[in-house]
């Protein structure tokens, strides 16, 4: 793991202590470490992205070490004070400093004493962008979702132990797509290659957050199914809503095929700057990032909907596939009269 | 918790180095048995004492104080070889103490930089033991522990963790400690040291420093097995301890270079010293196997983690009461029943639809000014808040925006409807929609969920019940009520009437009730949360309080209301209370008022209310 060390003194702080070393002698020092376990770079989401020389500002950043290490190092951090990367490696690591935003409201996520040696985790990330429901609909959607392992296996473990017919439909129409590796029909989503079932359905999890995200962001009413989430989670990916991040490997050719990476098509070609390091070693899935206008999320919403209805259609006309659950909620009876409207009368 | 700003620099206090401190501190012990040879291996040999500082800070009280005792730090002939060993959280600082060790030890530099660590105390592995056959090595010979002053977890502070985590480095029956602390965490050391540690004494930092952080110097020698607890010895400790960090009085101040006082004497066995001392890094692997990220429950709400996949999708909606049809609107821009489809009325051609609604502020015009000339120079615009609704339709997949309109267009496709048509045309699935997804927790269209409410003298009006049932119900399950309605709907009545259920005389029999009924739909009664009522304190302007002392009083008639306008009555409330306690329990109203500042007042306790009978009467739904 890399190491994460307070800069002792910011380039203010340098100036003043050159001016007066007296004075500054006896401060104080912070130069405190701890161990850098990953960290997510967005710049598109936001406007405060720095040049490449200043340092660089993550969305989210996983630390770990003793209580006693964290807790001098997020203090600091959230001061906006610089902090030094070293032992790190990779070409876009050239700045090797890190810093948050004081304006910015950054929460602190602590996971105590989790390591055998007694370290704690802790995760530092930007609100605003992460927060599942943003409680107001802006004129452009941008939104991080980050979603930790933890909960992926629990909510997988969940279905498939409570809820199989889910499983079953999601499957179906995922069949139906044509995105299934060895299943039948034309891939209807322009995925650029079939995937495997098994990785699809571990999806549900990441894909359904995605899809909240995106359905609070928004003022336009999604299908509330979870084959239509897994659907626009795909298709975000495959027409540019959304991006998967760009590690060191995809930045290497960003756009191409790569073999060694199924999702190379997911990850965009103009969102370079949107890249994550030690994600995986810190318990969290690939973070997805979602940027477009209201405008062209409409555009992309409604082609989606004609992929949706069209499938779902198409299985209201063959009994073998006939759906399960009934999108309409079925009325036995209307109200008793007096409790009818009408509202505006 | 750490103050923020000590955060910053990690709680770090250096060992000040003013008024000959640290040579005041040295003069308490005696190394004079380090002093004399011994023959091992047919030499005379001093053999080594090893100086522990596990948060060196600058490193430069550790080599003071080790000049003091032995005139020197570098190896020399006539006594003991000194090893140092140190760890400083600060890199920075934890440089400057290598530049100590340079400064100091002389061409046994290079073999002891190694001992200089920079990192966290808590991370430093050291063992003893053997090396070789002639180097052997059985811990620390004096540990010289300032460390940082905070809150912790594990013991209560963080200076007892260090002290914990150190004691077993200090060689058995040998090993002495100079612990710098503040007076007031000895009491949470206490046990450790009456425990571990014998020959204990403690003085205070001398006047000019004691006030900065009331700090002591605590003297002790480490047993050669810990004292059992509840023994005279290990009562005696404890208690001279406790004293010590309740009184500080108590302590002697240190005395001054050459008075006399305690001194710690410090046996040495000649072997002092570590076979390893070194920093251990963050356990990566099994650091990436468990760490498990946004488990709080902030960052769980925060970020969505706290709901199933399929609660994110169809967020689920708690109701306190069934929703008034004027509510609806608000309910939808709520997202009360997102995810919902809702069919048109039986009769209409119109195809299921998912509708999701917001509230967006509309600037409407409310004025213009005009100069002389007739030219417009400025106008006042009012935002106000206006229902968009969007919907999909489910046979086509197509989005429809509807328009606004309170007033029925006669439109009978889906794109020209105004949200009157809307309504009007999809109230029976509307409806539908919302009994289904809202679920109440006090439904007043169902008698089993009504409650027995006690009479005051003013009985309440039938629109004011289930209010009041409601907000029982709130509070039981350990939720917060607000109640907002017009002027003269009852507010203040309600209120009394609440907390008449809760008082003392009814809140057994209120209690069993609401655990009754609320146990019909699943819900617990939180008692814990919601215990009797024995004070309330209501906050008003100014200008209400005569209207709430008649309101009060023609409701609880025995009722006691007392407006305070300052603390002041507050202590003569309390005076009066304790003239006639008999009288007055649990049976005094106050309220509170301080008109000259923030218009408020208060309301305490309630009461059965002399000459009302206490009967109960069977509420029906209204």
């Amino acid at each position: 793991m890399k190491k994460l060390t307070i800069e002792n003194m910011s380039s203010t702080e340098q100036a003043a202590a050159a001016a007066n070393p007296s004075r500054w002698d006896q401060r104080k020092s912070r130069a405190f470490s701890v161990a850098l376990g990953g960290r997510v770079l967005a710049g598109l989401l936001w406007d405060n992205e720095p040049s490449r020389q200043q340092a660089e500002r993550p969305m989210l950043t996983v630390l770990g070490g003793l209580d006693t290490e964290l807790a001098p190092v997020v203090r600091n951090l959230l001061v906006g004070r610089r902090a030094l990367v070293t032992d790190s490696g990779g070409n876009w690591e050239e700045m090797q400093r890190i810093e948050l935003l004081s304006s910015e409201s950054y929460a602190v996520s602590y996971d105590r004493a989790c390591a055998e040696d007694g370290s704690s985790g802790a995760a530092l990330y930007l609100k605003r962008l992460l927060v599942l429901d943003p409680q107001s609909v802006e004129e452009e959607v941008r939104a991080l979702i980050v979603t930790p392992r933890w909960y992926t296996d629990e909510e997988n473990a969940r279905i498939q132990q409570r809820e199989p017919e889910l499983l079953a439909e999601v499957s179906l129409h995922l069949e139906m797509l044509g995105v299934v590796e060895g299943g039948f029909g034309s891939n209807r989503l322009s995925l650029p290659h079939k995937l495997a079932a098994s990785e699809l359905l571990r999806l549900i999890p990441q894909a359904v957050r995605v899809g909240t995200a995106i359905n609070r962001r928004t003022r336009l009413p999604l299908v509330a199914r979870v084959d239509y989430y897994l659907q626009i989670y795909l298709a975000a990916c495959a027409w540019g809503v959304a991006s998967l991040t760009h590690t060191e490997q995809s930045l290497k050719h960003p756009g191409k095929a790569d073999p060694e990476d199924a999702w190379w098509w997911a990850r965009q070609e103009q969102w370079t700057s949107f890249r994550e390091s030690g994600m995986a070693d810190c318990g969290l899935e690939t973070p997805v990032a979602v940027r477009c206008s209201q405008e062209a999320l409409k555009q992309f919403l409604v082609a989606q909907n004609r992929i949706y209805f069209a499938v779902q259609a198409e299985r209201m006309s063959s009994p073998a596939t006939r759906p399960t659950i009934h999108l309409v909620r079925e009325l036995t009876a209307p109200p008793p009269a007096e409790t009818i409207m009408p509202i505006a009368a | 918790m750490a103050r923020p700003n000590a955060d910053l620099v990690a709680n770090f206090v250096p060992t000040p180095e003013s008024d000959h401190l640290i040579e005041r501190i040295a003069e308490r012990l005696d190394v004079q048995a380090a002093l004399i040879p011994a023959l091992e291996h047919g030499r005379q040999s001093y053999g080594s004492f090893a100086l522990v500082d596990p948060c060196s800070g600058q490193g430069r009280p550790l080599f003071t104080l080790a000049r003091s005792l032995f005139g020197r730090c570098e190896p020399r002939r006539d006594g003991p070889r000194l090893l140092f060993y140190t760890s400083e959280l600060d890199d920075v600082r934890a440089q400057e103490t290598i530049a100590q060790f340079q400064q100091h030890l002389g061409t046994d530099f290079y073999q002891q930089r190694r001992h200089a660590l920079s990192g966290d105390g808590f991370r430093v592995d050291w063992q003893v033991g053997s090396l070789s056959a002639v180097e052997n090595y059985s811990g620390a010979n004096l540990l010289f522990a300032n460390p940082p002053y905070r809150h912790s977890k594990k013991s209560g502070r963080l200076e007892v963790d260090f002290l914990d985590q150190y004691t077993p480095a200090l060689v058995p029956s040998m090993g002495g400690l100079v612990y710098i602390v503040p007076h007031y965490s000895l009491k949470v050391a206490a046990p450790t040291l009456a425990s571990r540690y014998e020959s204990i004494f403690c003085y205070r930092f001398p006047p000019g420093l004691w006030e900065q952080f009331s700090q002591v110097v605590l003297f002790a020698r480490c047993r050669y097995e810990p004292l059992p607890q509840a023994t005279a010895e290990w009562v005696a400790a404890y208690q001279q301890i406790v004293t010590w960090s309740d009184d500080a009085a108590t302590i002697p101040t240190l005395p001054e270079l050459g008075a006399a006082g305690e001194r710690l004497l410090l046996p040495t066995d000649r072997h002092g010293g570590f076979t390893r001392w070194a920093m251990t890094e963050i356990n990566a692997r099994s650091f990436s196997e468990r760490v498990r990220p946004f488990r709080d429950s902030d960052s769980r709400r925060t970020l969505g983690l706290d709901l199933t996949t399929r609660d994110l999708i169809a967020k689920p909606v708690r109701s306190a009461t069934n929703p008034r049809l004027a509510m609806y609107a608000l309910a939808l821009t709520a997202g009360a029943i997102d995810g919902e489809v809702i069919t048109a009325n039986p009769g209409l051609d119109l195809p299921p639809i998912m509708p999701k609604g917001s509230f967006e502020k509309d600037a409407t015009k409310t004025g213009e000014s005009h100069d002389q000339k007739g030219n417009l120079t400025g106008m006042s615009l009012v935002e106000k808040p206006s229902l968009h609704m969007n919907v999909l339709d489910m046979q086509s997949g197509q989005f429809y925006e509807i328009k606004k309109g309170s007033q029925p267009s006669g439109a009978t496709t889906l794109a020209e409807m105004s949200v009157y048509d809307l309504f009007v045309n999809y109230s029976y699935g509307l409806k539908a929609a919302f009994d289904a997804k809202c679920v109440p927790l006090h439904d007043a269209n169902n008698p089993a969920h009504l409650l027995r409410l006690h009479a005051m003298k003013r009985s309440l009006r039938r629109t004011q019940v289930h209010p009041v049932i409601t907000t029982m119900k709130l509070w039981a399950t350990g939720q917060p009520a607000v109640c907002i309605g017009n002027v003269g709907s009852g507010k203040t009545t309600y209120t009394t009437q609440v907390i008449y259920e809760f008082s003392p005389d009814h809140y057994a029999e209120t209690m069993a009730q609401l655990e009754q009924v609320l146990a019909l739909d699943g819900h617990k009664v939180q008692r814990k949360r919601l215990q009797p009522i024995q004070n309330v304190l209501v906050m008003a302007p100014s200008h209400l309080l005569e209207g709430w002392l008649e309101e009060v009083t023609s409701c609880l008639p025995g009722a006691e209301v007392v407006f305070v306008e300052s603390v002041r009555d507050l202590y003569k409330l309390a005076r009066d209370k304790a003239r006639s306690a008999a009288a007055c329990a649990g049976r005094a109203y106050v309220s509170l008022s301080s008109p000259k500042r923030m218009p408020s007042w208060a309301i305490r306790s309630s009461a059965p209310s002399p000459g009302v009978a206490p009967s109960a009467v069977p509420v029906t739904a209204t």
